[in-house]
């Protein structure tokens, strides 16, 4: 799932690690979620958008996020 | 001195006592390499479990990373898979079993055919409780 957080953690100046340890996970899941091979469960989406000061629905992209999910749904 | 995790320490003190248990064994009936390894592997495990057990960081580190949710998923996706692969193993194997006893008419075959089918059996029955289990209360 695409997401903001690398940018929103750039904006941020944060390193991966300091983003982890603020949202109790390790730096690889921060890794596989920027990387979008890893979705967040939603108390941590929570817990980042928190972090960066946004709702977890801008931080997840969700509105995009659903569009290309019903692509994908009317494809089949 | 604390104890921060109880089960890591009494597997300590389990693999601490085995390794004095061999030592003991090995006094009375003699030592050989693969005796003296195993006891001086047992007692590095206890050891080091003890200690680990007495360490709050390190306890906490591994308490972390047990319910980091990613490596919760990471578990449980590859207990799956893992289980996925013994069930389909386990399938072949019973297919080629029957199949050469039937061929062969070799006992041992179907001896062993029956064994693993068991076994598949017993994964599939579990799979379909567990579904049911699951279906239930999730």
């Amino acid at each position: 799932m695409k997401t903001k957080v690398k940018e929103l953690r750039n904006k941020a100046n944060l390193t991966q690690q300091q983003l982890a340890d603020l949202v109790y996970v390790s730096s690889r899941t921060i890794i596989s979620i920027e990387k979008e091979q890893y979705n967040p469960s939603l108390m941590l989406a929570y817990r980042m958008a928190e972090v960066f000061g946004t709702t977890v629905e801008d931080l997840c992209c969700l509105k995009e996020n659903k569009e290309l999910e019903d692509k994908q749904r009317e494809d089949l | 001195m604390k104890i921060y995790d109880k089960k890591k320490f009494a597997f300590g003190v389990m693999y601490f006592l085995l390794g004095l248990g061999l030592l003991i064994l090995g006094f009375l009936k003699g030592f050989d390499a693969e005796k003296i390894i195993l006891t001086i592997l047992m007692f590095l495990i206890g050891i080091s479990e003890m200690y680990l057990s007495t360490n709050r960081e390190a306890v906490k580190q591994e308490k972390f990373e047990e319910t980091e949710e990613r490596n919760q998923l990471i578990k449980l996706t590859s207990k799956s898979r893992a289980f996925d692969l013994t069930q389909r193993t386990n399938f072949v194997l019973v297919a080629l079993f029957l199949i050469i006893g039937g061929q062969s008419g070799d006992q041992r075959f179907i001896a062993m055919g029956v064994a693993v089918a068991i076994s598949f059996s017993v994964s599939i029955f579990s799979e379909l409780f567990s579904r049911i289990y699951y279906e239930r209360h999730m």
